[in-house]
């Protein structure tokens, strides 16, 4: 099975090692193509003027909140099913990031919805899923950390994380379902599949930046997770010898 | 331990500390009644926001039970022994709480017609409003327990558990808000009461698997 | 940017500040544990310092390091 491969950490570090330069020199160019592209050669939209270009670090930032959800939901059912080492430490790396780029399309989507909509906020369909997922992101990372023993942290943030993960949807539904009982459906919706390829590119470019963005992160901060468990080991060895 | 077993015994301790499922109908009223000094005596801005003050203070009351639906049994190590038993842990679980709701949610739906005099709702809606909650309170009750055996031996458990758990209340708090302000509208109601039902049956698959794998984890 | 500017590039900037962030911390916490690792290895006898360090570097024996965690 491929996933034994990658069960020994020793071989998952220098896997690791071998491709974070690559992964960092990719995201580099990426996020430089993305932001050349929105910033100077994307054309302003034709209704809402240069303010789409806020599209380019919304968008990604919340395919990122959703990707990386569904990644530690995948992650979780890992280790919680197969008991993979590595699984538990690559969900609760996962989640801090996934929590910033949930935090991200937040606030930029506030900056967006200011001038687009008149107001910071608005409780339309899609901001309210998202921030009911920023919540779900911090249940999780409080719960990895409410324990003495990170390993049942662990354990309990993947369960949390599949009943989460199961719960995504029906959010999304009942949200949607509220927004259209509530709200006028005059709010501003975003191009859709019609988009212009001049604008579609850079929002590739930015979207494939962020998530290797995300692979490099995630990568240092399983190893240093690894490095954190030596160390634990080391202390009870300590403790053993005294 | 059999199925009726715990729910017995559960129901006879709940009995024993009846106090503690009138605190939390006190709460639910007191709760609701705050709302008028908030957003002031006007009757019908009161009536707007009825369903939706019932059901969010509802929410809380429920939160405010869940912390001690398996703190004694773990603390004493009945929990332990439970796990042991040939009855699954799942249907165990399951038991526990339909306890939980039998004292907590049940003495909601007893107490939220008379919040909804107080707030001059219409009283035709009080049916719809009582079947919502029969539908929609069992499922605070089960994904209540699987936030409350995550945070088992957690440092701070009690404030974590409405972190967990509250974003995961939100479909049954706007299905049940929308099938009272369906009814007060003069709408169809039985589309939110369907849909209130699927979420229920949802939650009567996933949380006895969650929150027994919880309780496993909490015994190791 | 127009009149817009000042909500693109707080937008822009917000999300670097942000990203820059998690890098720092990141690495801060990774050289930090790197370090903390190396100072102890000192402390112990040559054959388990050896087994720990396999773990953490990029030697292929190493015995399973996460299993702990």
């Amino acid at each position: 099975m491929i996933l034994d491969r990658f069960a020994n950490p020793a071989r998952f570090l220098r896997l690791a090692n071998a491709i974070l330069p690559w992964c960092v020199g990719a995201t580099t160019i990426m996020l430089a193509a993305g932001l050349y592209l929105g910033l100077f050669v994307a054309p302003p939209d034709y209704q809402q003027g240069d303010s789409v270009r806020i599209m380019y670090v919304h968008v990604p930032a919340a395919w990122m909140a959703m990707f990386v959800y569904t990644n530690i939901a995948i992650a979780s059912a890992v280790s919680l099913i197969w008991r993979h080492p590595l699984a538990d430490l690559a969900a609760n790396a996962s989640a801090p990031i996934g929590a910033a780029f949930t935090f991200l399309a937040l606030v930029t989507g506030s900056l967006w919805g200011k001038p687009m909509w008149g107001t910071w906020w608005v409780w339309d369909a899609r901001l309210t899923s998202v921030l009911i997922l920023f919540f779900l992101y911090l249940g999780h990372m409080a719960i990895t950390s409410a324990f003495d023993n990170p390993a049942r942290g662990a354990k309990a943030a993947a369960v949390l994380a599949l009943v989460g993960f199961v719960n995504v949807p029906i959010i999304k539904f009942s949200v949607d379902w509220w927004n259209t009982l509530h709200q006028p459906a005059s709010v501003f919706r975003m191009g859709g599949p019609s988009i212009h390829p001049d604008m579609l590119w850079p929002l590739l470019a930015m979207g494939l930046g962020y998530t290797l963005f995300y692979v490099v992160l995630l990568l240092l901060r399983i190893k240093s997770e690894l490095i954190g468990a030596r160390l634990r080991a080391l202390d009870s060895l300590r403790q053993d010898a005294a | 331990m059999r199925f009726t077993g715990i729910i017995s015994r559960d129901l006879r301790l709940a009995l024993r500390q009846r106090s503690d499922a009138a605190m939390i109908v006190l709460f639910f009223v007191l709760t609701a009644a705050l709302f008028p000094f908030g957003v002031g005596p006007e009757a019908n801005q009161l009536a707007a926001i009825a369903p939706g003050v019932i059901w969010v203070t509802a929410l809380l009351s429920v939160l405010l039970s869940l912390e001690r639906l398996f703190l004694a049994d773990y603390e004493d190590g009945s929990l332990e022994l439970m796990a042991l038993s040939p009855v699954p842990l799942e249907l165990t679980l399951l038991a526990k709480v339909l306890a939980h709701w039998l004292t907590t949610g049940l003495p909601l739906i007893v107490a939220a017609p008379l919040i909804a005099v107080l707030f001059n709702m219409p009283l035709e809606a009080l049916p719809t409003l009582a079947t919502a909650m029969l539908l929609g309170t069992p499922t605070l009750s089960l994904i209540g327990a699987v936030g409350a055996a995550l945070t088992l031996g957690a440092r701070r458990g009690g404030i974590l558990i409405p972190l967990l758990v509250l974003p995961l209340y939100i479909p049954t708090l706007i299905f049940g808000v929308s099938a009272v302000d369906a009814a007060l509208g003069g709408f169809p109601v039985r589309p939110h009461l369907l849909l209130l039902m699927a979420i229920l049956l949802i939650s009567l698959v996933v949380s006895p698997l969650a929150g027994a794998a919880a309780l496993r984890q909490a015994n190791e | 940017m127009g009149s817009y500017g000042g909500y693109v590039w707080p937008s822009y900037g917000l999300s670097a500040v942000i990203m820059a962030g998690l890098v720092i911390v990141t690495l801060r916490r990774l050289r930090a544990r790197e370090q903390e690792l190396a100072q102890r290895q000192g402390e112990y006898p040559a054959r388990r310092s050896d087994r720990v360090k396999t773990a953490v570097s990029e030697d292929s024996n190493g015995s399973g390091g996460a299993s702990d965690s």
